[in-house]
């Protein structure tokens, strides 16, 4: 499903080049939870990114369903994230200006879906997420594990393949953690592709590899 | 979706008060302020375009050849229109009329009022609408007379006015027949009461009179006649109806219609100036727009960023961010109409003007309006949707603003040219006073002070010997109180002066060296009593039979003949020799924004019926108390009208009314403009201060003390205050020049008033940010550096 070969990510400044990420060959498969796991600045975050389409790598090549991502235009990586893609943050992200029900929505209008349609498929979200209650109420009025389930409610309200989750537990209490763990397990167990940023040992165990990153390079 | 962008922009408008209310209110004031400009310049603009045909209707008008250039007169002879229509082809309809301000005698009583003589294709080259009366045939019986609505409600009330007698001057009856609606105030037509030119006495005699030009002649063309095809034709005219000599002195040529108020009052001008005013409000509100929505980016950077992540693409971003700012622009217009609403009625009513918005009327003003918000809106919607749009997503996820530093640039570039536009603003309106200050203050060369002018004129009265013999009574009496220090009669005074015009020629030279020039006609106590010096020569002697043929001129006119004495000089004019007696300085008979001209003054003893005012010269002590003796004395001189008494200081005061008004109109712009531009200012410092609130606890962590923070956060809007002086000066000094030059006599230039110009802009710019860099200063470091 996706496959990273030799890809390199590096800033320019001037005469140096600083690396964050150096030859990463990388192959995740459509069900698979895979935990990217590393020390600060080791790159995480960015090999999340660029699996996301949100960053483009500076050499090497990406094939999401063996498509080559590092030949598209900025227009098409917008078209594969929108109906492939779900995004988790680790400060969750909400936009705060709109509602529970309002957050769920917006993906939805971005891919035209329409407007009964959109009520239904928001409204199955809060009832599967148990949320109805709460669907009129802005983000800084819930807590912070309650945000997270939004976020997660918002990343797959589009049915994406492949959910990447930046330390999805990051800002959580163990309990709130635990839950939004379980809930991405229960999305993998119904097929869906997990691949977490984690610095917890404990939140790895959910997944069924560990890539572990150290100064760019991935640890065999 | 678009419902989607809406609910975000009402949640943003909420949720930023401060910034929200900045810039609708500012919007909005610029929008109410621009309407208001427009539809006055819109008045200046379509001026007589009220009248159906104004595209082919044109004015005659004569240019008289002389040796300093042509002159310009715009009053034509009784039987040219009827000869143009006669023998001009293309000439479909040919008018005159001319004003005269007479008494209305209706039942017992007695009004002032203008009376408007016209030849019967008035009608049909001007929209005249009957409201009552409708008539196929004007003035076919030659004793109709046609008034307006407002006359008509004014004499008559409620009563049925037509089939009511008037008669005019004790001379003539009219009976009415006919109502017309009253002309709007941008017509340079103005009727009152109309009555036919074949009605004044011994008209046959006017049939033939091609020597004395007293009314405007308008005539409409057919389509196919140009200008100047007509306009080819008068030389000949000229010729047969004069002679070869006339024929070289004298143009002849048209006007058009729509061009007219213009050329007389340079009122595009006026327009422009206002327009460009406008614009400039509009454009400093705008501004706030642009700089607190991109300065606000960095709030809403992680919302685009999470758009962008979720789905959206660059496109949607920008009809987002579009639509809301079409959206505020769309709540200031809604606004700015009510704020046009409250302050029109006060706007007409202080500029004594008769604006106003009619929506059902004319469904183009809205588009327009709608127009010029849209306009608005993208002007001030499109960069910052294109910039917001452009952030990418993780750098703005991350708090981070990459391009932010770099469109700095722009930001700083738009509030450059806002301080630009009120500093131009501001010396503007300071110098417009200064030269209207100059013009009422400006030593006229005589004393205009304690001075009191009455309109009278023989022909007022029912019976003129008995009524020359009650003046001249009543003249020797105010003569014997102690406060009146004189007493004059003349036909002209200072201050209301009338066009009179006469030819005359040095007696040693040939007719052809002819010069035209102002006539007065003034008794012996004029000079004095107005306190003119003179320069060379005497003045009038009542004793002196001979005077009657003297002549007094001013040193324009000595000038323009090219003497240096006085001595033995004559003139002639008409049949007349004319001595010189004495020339006198140069009096400023009218505005200070027109010069002065050669005036030739004749003498004709108090008594004459040629005299229009009577002047009397007061002490200063008393002068209250003698003013009411003067209407006592006034009063039994005629109990059924009611005197004017004009004082000439006053009347010189009123020549100077639109320019007033326009320095007036433009000073009250000009300090919305400036409110608009410090609440820019204002918002804009208070993001900065947001986005450096932990470079400055930083440095105050470091040590920094409050001042130093403070300069450092003020120096940079000092810097952009700076570049907006530096552009202004010489932008302002150009255009205030040009404006100067329009007057005769103007201040010249004080550097004294740019620099305090530049000055009100920087006291301003200071105190509006210097709030925000002492709270700045003063906030607790450790609050500002655990928010990040």
């Amino acid at each position: 499903m996706i496959k990273l070969v030799n890809l390199d990510k590096y800033y320019k400044n001037k005469f140096i080049k600083t690396y964050v990420l150096r030859n990463i060959n990388l192959e995740i498969n459509e069900g698979e939870f895979v935990s990217i796991m590393g020390p600060s600045g080791s790159g995480k975050s960015t090999l999340l990114h660029i699996l996301g389409m949100l960053d483009s790598p500076s050499e090497g090549e990406y094939y999401f369903f063996n498509e080559p991502v590092h030949k598209m235009s900025e227009r098409q990586h917008s078209e594969l994230h929108k109906n492939h893609i779900g995004f988790v943050f680790q400060s969750y992200h909400l936009i705060d200006e709109l509602t529970v029900f309002e957050n769920l929505e917006t993906p939805l209008l971005y891919q035209k879906v329409k407007s009964s349609e959109r009520k239904a498929m928001v409204a199955d979200m809060l009832d599967r997420f148990k949320m109805v209650a709460k669907k009129d109420l802005f983000p800084n009025q819930l807590s912070g594990g309650q945000q997270q389930l939004v976020a997660i409610a918002r990343a797959i309200i589009s049915n994406p393949k492949i959910i990447l989750a930046d330390e999805p537990t990051g800002n959580l209490h163990t309990n709130q953690g635990k839950e939004i763990m379980d809930t991405l397990k229960k999305l993998n167990d119904e097929g869906k592709t997990i691949i977490q940023v984690t610095h917890s040992e404990e939140n790895a165990k959910y997944g069924n590899r560990i890539i572990n990153l150290m100064d760019g390079w991935i640890e065999k | 979706m678009l419902n989607n962008y809406f609910k975000i922009a009402f949640r943003n408008i909420f949720k930023y008060k401060l910034h929200s209310f900045i810039n609708i209110f500012g919007l909005a004031v610029g929008f109410a302020s621009s309407i208001i400009i427009f539809l006055y310049a819109n008045c200046e603009l379509t001026f007589d375009a009220v009248h159906g045909k104004a595209e082919n209707i044109y004015q005659v008008y004569k240019e008289r050849i002389t040796p300093a250039g042509t002159q310009l007169a715009r009053d034509t002879w009784f039987p040219m229109a009827k000869t143009l229509k006669d023998d001009f082809p293309g000439v479909e309809k040919a008018a005159h009329y001319f004003d005269e301000t007479t008494w209305l005698i209706i039942g017992n009583k007695k009004f002032e009022e203008t009376v408007t003589y016209a030849s019967n294709e008035l009608f049909d080259i001007f929209t005249l609408e009957f409201v009552k009366g409708r008539s196929a045939e004007p003035f076919k019986n030659i004793n109709s007379a046609y008034i307006t609505e407002t006359l008509a409600d004014k004499y008559f009330g409620n009563e049925n006015p037509i089939g009511k007698n008037i008669n005019i001057d004790y001379q003539k009856d009219y009976t009415i027949s006919g109502v017309i609606k009253d002309l709007p105030a941008n017509s340079t037509l103005q009727i009152n009461f109309l009555v036919s030119s074949e009605s004044i006495n011994n008209v046959e005699r006017q049939y033939t009179n091609w020597s004395s030009s007293f009314l405007s002649t308008y005539i409409l063309l057919n389509h196919n006649t140009s200008k100047e095809s007509i306009e080819k034709l008068f030389p000949d005219f000229i010729e047969k109806t004069w002679d070869k000599q006339t024929r070289e002195s004298t143009n002849f040529k048209l006007t058009p219609l729509l061009d007219l108020h213009n050329e007389e009052t340079d009122s595009n001008q006026k327009a422009f100036i206002l327009i460009a005013i406008a614009l400039g409000i509009l454009l400093i509100a705008s501004i706030n727009f642009v700089n607190l929505t991109t300065a606000r980016s960095i709030e809403r950077a992680k919302e685009i960023g999470l758009r962008k992540v979720i789905g959206a693409s660059k496109l949607s971003l920008i009809q987002q961010f579009l639509s809301e700012s079409l959206l505020l622009v769309f709540i200031s217009l809604i606004a700015g109409l009510i704020i046009v609403e409250i302050l029109l009625p006060n706007f007409n009513s202080l500029y004594n003007l008769d604006l106003h918005i009619s929506y059902l009327d004319n469904p183009i003003i809205i588009l327009q309006i709608i127009a010029l918000s849209m306009l608005i809106g993208l002007f001030s919607g499109l960069y910052p949707a294109f910039y917001l749009s452009k952030l990418k997503p993780v750098d703005s996820l991350k708090g981070e603003n990459r391009i932010n530093l770099r469109k700095i640039n722009l930001r700083q570039l738009l509030v450059t040219s806002q301080f630009a536009i009120s500093v131009v603003l501001i010396i503007g309106t300071i110098i417009m006073w200064q030269q209207i200050n100059f013009m009422r203050t400006a030593d006229l060369n005589f004393d205009k002070e304690q001075l009191v002018t009455i309109p009278i004129t023989l022909s007022d009265f029912k019976n003129k010997e008995a009524a020359q013999t009650r003046l001249e009574s009543l003249k020797n009496e105010l003569r014997k109180n102690s406060n009146i220090i004189s007493v004059a009669s003349s036909s002209h005074v200072p201050g209301m002066w009338q066009d009179w015009f006469t030819f005359v020629y040095p007696s040693d030279r040939n007719k052809e060296e002819r010069l035209r020039m102002r006539i007065a006609v003034v008794d012996d106590k004029y000079f004095e009593t107005f306190g003119i010096k003179f320069l060379k020569g005497r003045n009038f002697d009542k004793n002196i039979k001979s005077d009657e043929e003297g002549v007094i001129l001013n040193e324009a006119a000595l000038k323009a003949i090219g003497w240096n004495d006085v001595e033995n000089r004559q003139f002639i004019r008409g049949e007349n020799r004319l001595n010189l007696l004495g020339v006198v300085k140069d009096y400023n008979y009218e505005s200070l924004a027109v010069g002065v001209e050669p005036v030739f003054h004749i003498y004709r003893s108090e008594e004459n019926a040629v005299h229009n005012y009577v002047s009397i010269k007061l002490a200063s002590n008393n002068f209250a108390e003698t003013v009411e003796y003067i209407k006592e004395t006034f009063k039994e001189l005629d109990t059924e009208r009611n005197f004017e008494f004009n004082f000439i200081d006053e009347s010189f005061a009123r020549l100077y009314e639109s320019e007033e008004r326009m320095a007036s109109i433009i000073s009250y712009f000009t300090i919305i403009g400036i409110i608009i531009a410090s609440l820019g200012l204002f918002a804009l410092a208070s993001l900065t201060v947001i986005r450096k609130r932990k470079e400055i606890g930083v440095r105050k962590v470091l040590g920094a003390s409050t001042s130093k923070i403070v300069f450092s956060f003020t120096i940079n809007f000092m810097k952009l205050t700076l570049a907006g002086i530096f552009v202004a000066l010489p932008l302002s000094y150009y255009l205030l020049d040009e404006w100067l030059n329009d007057f005769a006599f103007r201040v010249a230039l004080n550097p004294i008033w740019f620099i305090s110009g530049s000055l009100a802009a920087i006291i301003i710019s200071m105190l509006t940010v210097l709030y925000q860099a002492f709270k700045a200063a003063n906030a607790d470091p450790v609050n500002s550096l655990r928010n990040e």
